[in-house]
């Protein structure tokens, strides 16, 4: 453990001793494979993540293997391991990371790619696989970033992508049998589908920046990356356990995954595309999976996770087996992702039985053209139909999500959303008196919109920030209502995020660049520093004209092309096409 | 009171909190105390109305970092159960560093171990205290030290809420006011015997062990 004077000197020490109920305890010396499963975010944001519990459940079920948890450490702790030479420790036996067989990032977020850098450094290792000797650790990664893995080519041996829950395993085989070099080794992992090695893969480029060429250059690895995937969700593995924090984390509950993938194919939306196909598991799996992790944590709270839980196709008999099961024992049920309509409102009502605060509701875009241009499949009536069932429920504070600067938003598509916002207060005012107990609350929220490989919008320049503040002013002076709110967030990490989505390898110079300037958990407001990434910009010589605020044509070679996400690149033309066609051709 | 609580049993229950448990905060605890109860299957009474809580309270907050030799919650349940058994259910479901000691039924009517406490003791230990003369400085007319809140600064007299103290080798062993009512932090006596032998020591170089919650 870290010495007890340094855990005195920083804020929440509970982040850096391990210990929680359930951790996995094993003998380091017998297992023939030791991965260190590293979060490149802090304690409380990591542990509340489901894809952790999974993984530590199924890769820890395996006897030849232990798998320990890394999470970055916050700036306080950061300044005392330089200032102390103290190596980056896994939780579960304080070894360091330098000392493992594998260290696995997961990528759930680009604003997390230089902490990775962090954690690689403050291990002691060398950031790029091309400098790191024999016998240091094997850096993977995988995730749903991993889907464009190429900003972090460079940092890594191998990414694998998809979902590892049947075919990561082959990967330990391998291992434990392996007698040679790392190199021998990539070779022979390189087959498993899903598993990339970069280093087996040349890149070369034209005079204008775009690539060229992305070949294979070793005969061990395929022409293309087929992504992995669970063919069955009710006999994938699940946890048994729930590993519970000793502190406070962002959720502190069960978390019941119900489905993967999604039914809708939002074009914004990049989790509609990589999580393909929908794959929904049985209500007996899931009560049985539920009972396991109350029984094992001592929780008081099932949230039903999934991309869109109210397209749980059998919703209602779940909640109800759920509640029968569970109710007399004090434990509730909540869902995260709500979409309101009228089949659903018995649904609330068993849900939230006790608090009702607030609802949250996505229209994504203000006006009919942009709900149509994004295929968000849900009309002005419905929406406010929605918040008139809200309203009747008993809710009065709901939140609204949109996108601005989507492909063929117009100026009243801006100001469209401000309408409805105020349309939506009239509803509340249209119901009878005894029915209204406090004045609403509506919030709305514009995030600022970062097209992401693997949606049809993959092509589309990003807006830069000036015209991204335009936007925001065009909302904000929409909204009249007194009772209706303002949320906005700021462009610039927008920008960036947007930057590492679409990258190419040499995006991996700018984290790097930016990473030696001091960036650090740039997902946060209170460390994120445009200078520094501007700084990185001018140091690397790349430019945000060409990754960000440029067309892209159909006949380019994107960075991610080698790697089959399931879906065609033929279906993403002909969904922004079908786009562009709503648009009257405005995109 | 409830009436909920009326037709329960209560329980007192001693635990230790030592080595990495001593960096659970009080709101954590108390959530990791919830869970482990509802681990342990115990027959927990919960609060009535909108947002039910399960009916448990502890003694006097910890502060994150220090160590506890006896510290106290209570709960009530909805069955009458055996002490040992409460003792038995539980220990499993502690993390390292915590344990429970001892269990005691109490009468469920009268003040809870919150509403009793109103001194604790606490073994104060320094990395050198070499230069104290404790008699000639529990001597003194007052021992005032600077608090500082959101209000401002204010100067206490900490004497009074003195009960007992002893010096053993580098540490003191203090009994100090405690509870709802009058509260001295042992932070505060550290700092007033650093300043009286002038000697500063970084905070993280003190050890505070609550020894015991007199009720």
């Amino acid at each position: 453990m870290y010495r007890d004077d340094v855990l005195l000197r920083v804020e929440k020490p509970g982040r850096y001793v391990g210990n929680e109920i359930n951790m996995v305890v094993k003998n380091p010396e017998t297992v023939a494979t030791r991965f260190a499963f590293a979060f490149p975010d802090v304690y409380e944001v990591g542990m509340s993540h489901n894809g952790l519990q999974i993984l530590y459940s199924l890769f820890n079920g395996r006897e030849d293997v232990y798998c320990e948890r890394v999470f970055a450490p916050w700036s306080d702790m950061e300044a005392i391991m330089r200032e102390e030479s103290l190596p980056l420790k896994t939780l579960e036996t304080f070894t360091p990371l330098a000392e493992f067989d594998f260290i696995g990032f997961t990528l759930q977020y680009e604003m997390s790619y230089t902490n990775i850098l962090n954690m690689l450094d403050l291990a002691g290792l060398p950031l790029r696989a091309a400098d790191r000797p024999e016998n240091h650790p094997i850096i993977c990664g995988g995730g749903p970033c991993a889907v464009n893995p190429e900003p972090l080519a460079d940092f890594f041996d191998f990414f694998f992508i998809g979902e590892a829950e049947e075919a990561f395993l082959q990967v330990f085989d391998l291992y434990a049998a392996h007698k040679g070099t790392k190199r021998q080794f990539l070779e022979k992992i390189a087959g498993i589908r899903g598993v990339y090695v970069p280093a087996f893969y040349g890149v070369a480029y034209n005079a204008d920046g775009t690539i060229a060429n992305f070949a294979a250059n070793n005969p061990n690895t395929p022409a293309r990356v087929k992504k992995a995937v669970v063919r069955d969700m009710d006999t994938a593995h699940y946890p048994q356990k729930a590993l519970v924090p000793l502190i406070e984390t962002v959720h502190n509950r069960v978390a019941l995954e119900v489905f993967r993938g999604c039914i809708r194919g939002c074009r914004f939306c990049q989790a509609g595309f990589i999580y393909r196909p929908h794959r929904v598991k049985q209500v007996d799996t899931l009560v049985a999976q539920a009972q396991n992790l109350l029984t094992s944590s001592g929780h008081e709270e099932i949230s039903l996770l999934s991309l869109a839980t109210n397209d749980y196709p059998y919703l209602n008999e779940l909640v109800d087996k759920l509640n029968d099961c569970f109710a007399s024992q004090h434990i509730s049920i909540s869902l995260p992702s709500l979409r309101i309509d009228a089949a659903n409102q018995t649904v609330l009502e068993k849900v939230q039985k006790v608090r009702k605060s607030s609802l949250t509701f996505a229209p994504e875009g203000g006006s009919q053209k942009m709900r149509d241009i994004i295929r968000k499949g849900i009309s002005q009536q419905d929406i406010l139909e929605g918040a008139r069932l809200a309203f009747e429920g008993g809710w009065d504070r709901l939140k609204l999500y949109f996108i601005i600067g989507l492909p063929g938003e117009e100026d009243e598509d801006l100001t469209a959303i401000g309408k409805l916002a105020n349309d939506i207060v009239e509803i509340y005012y249209s119901l009878p008196k005894e029915k209204r107990k406090r004045p609403p609350g509506i919030t709305v929220s514009a995030s600022c919109f970062v097209p992401k490989p693997f949606t049809p919008f993959q092509w589309y320049p990003q807006k830069p920030v000036s015209e991204f503040a335009a936007k925001q002013r065009l909302v904000k002076a929409g909204i009249n209502s007194k009772r209706a709110g303002y949320k906005y967030h700021d462009a610039d990490v927008s920008v960036l995020e947007a930057t590492l989505a679409r990258g190419d390898r040499r995006v991996g110079g700018l984290i790097e660049a930016a990473w030696k300037n001091g960036a650090r958990f740039d997902g946060w407001s209170e460390f994120f520093s445009w200078d520094k990434w501007q700084k990185a910009f001018e140091d690397t010589g790349l430019s945000m004209d060409f990754y960000n605020f440029r067309q892209r044509g159909y006949d380019e070679v994107l960075p991610w092309d080698f790697i089959d996400v399931g879906v065609t690149k033929d279906y993403l033309i002909k969904e922004n096409e079908a786009a562009k066609a709503v648009a009257g051709g405005g995109v | 009171m409830s009436d909920s609580k009326l037709n329960c049993h209560r329980y007192r229950v001693f635990f230790t909190k030592y080595d990495r448990a001593r960096f659970i905060g009080h709101l954590d605890l108390q959530d990791l105390l919830a869970r482990a109860i509802k681990r342990a299957k115990l027959p927990i009474a919960y609060s009535q109305g909108f947002n039910p809580h399960q009916l448990m309270s502890i003694a006097l907050p910890l502060s994150l970092g220090m160590t506890g030799k006896a510290e106290i919650f209570e709960i009530y349940l909805t069955q009458q159960t055996e002490p040992r058994q409460i003792m038995d259910s539980l220990n499993p479901q502690m993390p390292a560093g915590m344990a429970i000691i001892s269990v005691q039924q109490v009468a469920n009517t009268g003040k809870s171990a919150a509403g009793l406490v109103h001194k604790a003791t606490y073994r104060i230990t320094f990395p050198n205290l070499g230069k104290l003369n404790l008699a000639q400085m529990m001597g003194e007319q007052e021992m005032l030290v600077t608090t500082k809140s959101k209000k401002g600064t204010k100067i206490k007299d900490i004497l009074p809420e003195i009960f007992h103290i002893k010096q053993d080798g580098d540490a003191i062993v203090a009994t100090l006011a405690a509870g709802s009512d009058k509260n001295l932090k042992p932070q505060l006596l550290a700092e007033y015997i650093q300043s009286y032998i002038k000697t500063s020591f970084a905070p993280h170089q003190i050890s505070y062990e609550r020894t015991e919650l007199i009720l």
